[in-house]
């Protein structure tokens, strides 16, 4: 085999095999490292106490365990609907740091978002089967992220999870946000779009 | 000698309730195990926990047992499994020591030493012996045979004694009386007995909320009547062993009426066991029925009631026995826009601090003088306002609290402690403070901590000392569309359990709610707390 052919051979063999997946996250890191955005790290001067962080979406690189949220205003007082915003800060968070890594306010005045924070099936669980549904959507985001930082084609395996990802994230994110969760990192919705199937809407240009 | 028949015997029964007993077997809304959810039970048996919570635990440990064999237990079930006898003996035994245990440790007593109505230990012990009841009901038809082969026992008996009374002639003397009187007490004392195990059976309480017999009545009437019966023979006996009395000659026709109140459950004079002053004994019919009207069976008794498998021995039901608590306690209040998402819980600490149980911490009255309804998201500054109140640095005034918060949202502002964009018009809605400058507005030194233990919150608070703290505003205010959101509070005070030492919940400020002194049970509070606390030192 000529030295050409056995460059394109190894490179041909590589891309087929991309690197193995890394192992799958202990639970609980990723969401301990966003409860704690508001207190520890840079945030802890950027980001105004009430404003909630939204679910974490794996960054591209870092193993799968870098994240981007962001975090939008809530207004409103209790016995009255929340009234969220478009985000006002955004922030990397590493899940094995247990705690951001970047943070900035993002310019100009959130704009009010006229429409329900949760899904009618999200707020029709009771308190404890809300929980368990995060909790089960933490976890999957950090298994998530996991396969997708493989950078492989996606085993049958992966795509089960890809699609329980999916369909837990559509449950439990805010629907209004959902152009904004598209923007923390496009190149990840996308490359779920391939795994699962589908994936949540591409904004379009004017939203 | 006047020989007495055994007021007890003396035609003394309670019959079953006619109207359908309304606690608790009523079928609560919840699903099986019926009881366990009933609020009445669930209330009292979070309240004991509160208070002694290995008692809970073994009264839950028998309870669940019991339950498991009848898994629902709402109705008498026909279909109830067959427990023996001695099972159904040995769980009442169970019941028992468990109840010695509970008045021992101190739970309040009525006049007659057992817990009182409406405590929780008294709650909970009913309905556990309500399960034994139910499970004993199946062998009902066997019992009540037996006790029917027994009463025939007696009275046959009491006809060989009227032969042998009728044989022996008038005239006897007294020393010729002795071995008829003697047949005669001891006819008594075996018809107490055996009274006393039916009527225990049935549960014979003169009061609506207790009656369980209901369905037992068709097998109690035969019974009764029989008893009544042999009562009337015995006291015939009695007389014509001992002549007749002028008096009870005259008492003739109130005895048979007293006796037919005593049967008659709607009536209210009801004597379920005549005491020594009863018309056996040549009292008066209205003193009978005027006599005790608690319906407790094993005071009067001239024989001890013999326990049986079927003796569920419930208290009295005398009225609530509340306990004046020790010195003043600030109003416990739930916040009526900040949900309480365990009110059971909630009315079990209350009851416990009506009770003199738990001691409150803290200057919770005087601080709830400090609240005022935040305007915007400026949770962070209406707490340091509360704090400088508490330092003596704004008065305790709604108007001059809120004056305050305006000052302070503008130093805020221009100090950029307050995040939100300077383009937005609504920032006071939008913005609110970053955690690194929660306290800097009080212009002192201050503690700014993150995941702090309870421990030491409660060591912070029970000291006397009130902190700003952070929570999770969805889960303070028991609505889900804040979860999430950040939301500073003040800490004004804890109540804590005198027996176990450890808070039942903490008392706050909520500038969010307009609330002051509202108390946060220690689940909700502790589920809420974000595990940080701001206080100057």
């Amino acid at each position: 085999m000529g030295l050409r052919k056995f460059i394109a051979a190894c490179a041909l063999l590589a891309a087929a095999c991309g690197r193995p997946a890394p192992p799958r996250a202990s639970g609980g890191k990723l969401a301990a490292a966003v409860r704690a955005a508001h207190f520890a790290g840079p945030c802890a001067n950027v980001v105004a106490l009430e404003w909630p962080a939204g679910r974490p979406v794996p960054l591209d690189g870092w193993n799968g365990r870098r994240f981007k949220i962001f975090f939008y205003p809530l207004s409103g007082r209790p016995g009255t609907p929340a009234r969220l915003s478009a985000p006002a800060a955004e922030a990397v968070v590493d899940a094995d740091a247990g705690s951001p890594v970047e943070c900035r306010a993002l310019p100009g005045a959130p704009k009010e978002l006229a429409a329900s924070r949760w899904t009618p099936e999200a707020l029709a669980l009771s308190d404890d089967a809300f929980e368990a549904k995060s909790t089960e959507l933490d976890q999957l985001t950090e298994d998530v992220a996991a396969v997708y930082a493989a950078t492989r084609p996606p085993t049958p395996a992966d795509v089960d999870l890809a699609r329980r990802y999916l369909e837990s994230f559509e449950f439990m994110a805010e629907p209004p946000l959902l152009p904004d969760y598209y923007r923390l990192n496009p190149a990840f919705w996308e490359w779920l779009r391939g795994a699962a199937g589908r994936s949540i809407p591409k904004p379009s240009a004017k939203s | 000698m006047r020989h007495g028949l055994t007021p007890t015997f003396s035609l003394i029964f309670l019959c079953a309730a006619a109207a359908s007993p309304a606690f608790p077997v009523e079928a609560p809304s919840c699903g099986s195990p019926a009881h366990k959810c009933d609020p009445k039970f669930v209330e009292a048996n979070a309240q004991l926990r509160l208070t002694d919570p290995a008692l809970a635990d073994d009264y839950e440990k028998l309870y669940s047992e019991l339950i498991a064999l009848s898994p629902d237990s709402i109705t008498l079930q026909k279909d109830l499994p067959d427990v023996s006898a001695s099972a159904l003996a040995e769980y009442n035994r169970r019941r028992h020591a468990l109840l010695d245990r509970g008045v021992a440790d101190g739970g309040t007593l009525d006049k007659d030493g057992n817990p009182a109505f409406g405590t929780p230990v008294h709650t909970v012990n009913y309905y556990v012996g309500f399960s034994i009841y139910v499970l004993a009901d199946k062998n009902v038809p066997l019992q009540y045979k037996k006790f029917g082969s027994d009463l025939s026992g007696l009275e046959n008996q009491a006809r060989q004694l009227e032969g042998d009374v009728k044989a022996a002639g008038g005239g006897l003397s007294a020393e010729a009386k002795k071995p008829f009187e003697a047949r005669l007490t001891k006819l008594n004392a075996d018809g107490t007995s055996l009274w006393n195990l039916i009527h225990t059976d049935a549960l014979n309480e003169s009061d609506s909320d207790y009656g369980l017999g209901g369905g037992k009545q068709p097998l109690m009437n035969p019974l009764q009547a029989r008893v009544a019966a042999l009562s009337g023979h015995l006291q015939s006996l009695d007389q014509a062993l001992n002549g007749a009395r002028a008096d009870a000659a005259r008492n003739a026709p109130k005895i048979s009426e007293a006796l037919q109140s005593r049967m008659n459950p709607t009536l209210k004079n009801l004597e379920p066991f005549g005491p020594d002053k009863g018309v056996a004994d040549g009292g008066s019919a209205s003193e009978a029925e005027s006599g005790n009207k608690d319906p407790k069976p094993s005071s009067y008794t001239l024989t001890p009631a013999k326990k049986t498998l079927l003796d569920l021995s419930f208290p009295s039901p005398t009225p609530n026995q509340s306990v004046a608590a020790a010195g003043p306690k600030p109003a416990v209040f739930t916040g009526a826009k900040g949900e309480d998402a365990a009110p059971l819980l909630t009315k079990a600490v209350n009851n416990l601090r009506k009770a003199g149980k738990t001691e409150t911490l803290g200057d919770v009255d005087r601080r709830a003088g400090y609240i005022f309804h935040q305007t915007g998201n400026t949770c962070a500054i209406g707490a340091q306002v509360e704090v400088l109140a508490d330092l003596g640095e704004v008065p305790a005034d709604p108007k001059k609290l809120q004056a305050k918060a305006d000052e302070l949202y503008a130093r805020a502002v221009a100090l950029g402690y307050f995040a939100g964009s300077g383009t937005d018009p609504d920032r006071k809605e939008h913005g609110s403070t970053a955690w690194d400058h929660v306290g800097d507005l009080l212009d002192r030194p201050i503690r700014r901590l993150y995941q702090v233990s309870e421990a030491d919150l409660f060591k912070d608070v029970s000291s006397g000392r009130m902190i700003i703290v952070s929570t999770d505003s969805g889960r303070l205010w028991h609505q889900r569309e804040y979860n999430g959101q950040k939301h500073l509070i003040v800490v004004t005070g804890v109540e804590v359990s005198l027996v176990t030492k450890k808070p039942l919940g903490y008392y706050i400020n909520d500038t969010g709610t307009g609330e002051g002194g509202r108390f946060v049970e220690i689940g909700q509070f502790l589920k809420s707390w974000d595990k940080t606390v701001v206080e100057p030192l």
